[in-house]
């Protein structure tokens, strides 16, 4: 190996070669890693995942895989000008996700986050960052933030009743199939269905002026990519598929745009199955207080509430799904 | 005939998903515990005037998953959809919808 005898690089081989010795898969640790040697990364100004799709798709991308080959990384966010509560979501999601067995790698992740004297950093304190990243407590009850592996309906009441308490005058009808529906969703396509693994979703809910602003995050493979998956796929006539891979790989927005209102192909291949995206569709736009409402997944963004806006795809794929949707009081 | 009323809500005003393994409240935990017996009754006696009104209202709204899953279920243990028909209604006055994705998924199913 060509590492400088007495360096990080060559500790950390040294090391890794040590305990492959004796069987052992070699991790790094924080306690004798040199902090002056993490890798730091920093976020575009407008940390936006719903204005600045493609920065910070790519930011979050070279984030994971930084983190991935096993090498101490900071998210320095600390000069951002503009975010917002989706992608503060997204951040803490991705910190949550690291104290998962499954995602040990993320574990060496830290961040920096803004001053609270910017408008980015009173985002970040109404999105309760600290206390929700820190603590490690990511079901918080005097805001509202929930995580769970499952369809989890005792959070799901709880959910509604805050919503309910807040003002959301149809948050009785249009909450408990939504929030099942994006719950299923992460249950059931986040993970390649050969995997036994179950991924987390992370929802907070931040008041904003008149409104609740809904964010549902899951760090999975995506819409786009569980549909590339899916057996129903591959059994469809050759010319139909050749238009659908020809989408997929070009126009996945577009794609998904016309597909949801009718409902997807569903694994099973029953015609009654699949219709997870559609009820959220039906079900935001029978509201009478959901003023937005976007899905951003791989390279897609869906615009649910005029779904004929179509967006452009991202250049990066996002792997992971997130809703964001936004309630008036 | 006899009417047995299986209520939904007196499972649960939060109807969950698909599947027990899926979480809280599913179809099909919903079926075992309320559906299965007494359907299996009725369609095990052939002379029997019992039917059974499966009320959808009074809950907090379903995910599609749920209603469909209970027509799976049902089909699987009374796989004749016109005998179905006879011996089954929904109601479902809060959003009608739900009766016909039930209807639709048991047609398909």
């Amino acid at each position: 190996m060509g590492y400088r005898k007495n360096t990080v690089e060559w500790a950390r081989y040294k090391n890794a070669k040590r305990m492959s010795r004796k069987g052992k898969h070699y991790i790094p640790s924080m306690q004798y890693g040199n902090f002056r040697n993490r890798i730091i990364v920093k976020a575009p100004k407008k940390f936006s995942l719903i204005d600045n799709r493609d920065q910070v798709i790519h930011y979050i991308n070279e984030i994971f895989t930084t983190a991935h080959s096993g090498l101490f990384i900071r998210m320095d966010m600390s000069e951002i000008e503009y975010t917002d509560p989706l992608t503060v979501t997204l951040v803490m999601a991705l910190m949550m996700d690291a104290r998962m067995e499954s995602q040990k790698k993320l574990r060496y992740i830290e961040v920096k986050i803004p001053s609270k004297n910017v408008d980015a950093g009173r985002t970040f304190e109404e999105c309760h960052f600290k206390d929700t990243v820190v603590t490690g407590y990511a079901n918080q009850n005097y805001f509202m933030s929930r995580t769970s592996l499952q369809v989890n309906q005792s959070y799901t009441g709880e959910i509604i009743e805050f919503a309910k308490s807040k003002g959301i005058s149809d948050a009785t009808s249009i909450l408990n199939p939504l929030l099942v529906e994006i719950f299923s969703n992460t249950n059931n396509h986040a993970t390649l269905s050969t995997e036994d693994i179950k991924l987390p979703w992370f929802l907070s809910i931040v008041e904003r002026n008149d409104r609740l602003c809904f964010s549902v995050i899951d760090l999975g493979i995506g819409i786009y990519e569980s549909l590339r998956s899916n057996d129903a796929i591959q059994n469809i006539p050759k010319q139909e598929f050749n238009v659908l891979v020809d989408m997929y790989s070009n126009d996945q927005s577009r794609y998904l745009s016309q597909t949801i209102p009718k409902g997807v192909y569903s694994s099973t291949r029953l015609n009654f199955r699949g219709k997870g995206l559609k009820t959220v569709y039906q079900k935001a736009n029978s509201s009478t207080t959901c003023t937005k409402f976007d899905i951003i997944s791989n390279k897609a963004m869906i615009d649910i509430l005029n779904i004929n806006r179509v967006h452009h795809d991202s250049d990066e794929s996002f792997s992971g799904t997130a809703f964001y949707w936004e309630m008036k009081k | 005939m006899n009417q047995v009323v299986i209520s939904v809500a007196d499972f649960s005003k939060l109807p969950g998903s698909r599947h027990r393994k899926d979480g809280d409240y599913s179809a099909d935990e919903f079926f075992e515990e309320y559906i299965e017996k007494p359907l299996q009754k009725i369609v095990n006696n052939q002379h029997s005037k019992e039917h059974i009104l499966l009320d959808l209202d009074g809950t907090l709204g379903y995910a599609s998953s749920f209603v469909s899953q209970l027509a799976v279920r049902i089909l699987g243990i009374c796989s004749n959809k016109r005998k179905l028909k006879k011996i089954m209604s929904i109601k479902s006055l809060e959003d009608p919808s739900q009766e016909e994705g039930f209807w639709n998924a048991v047609e398909q199913g």
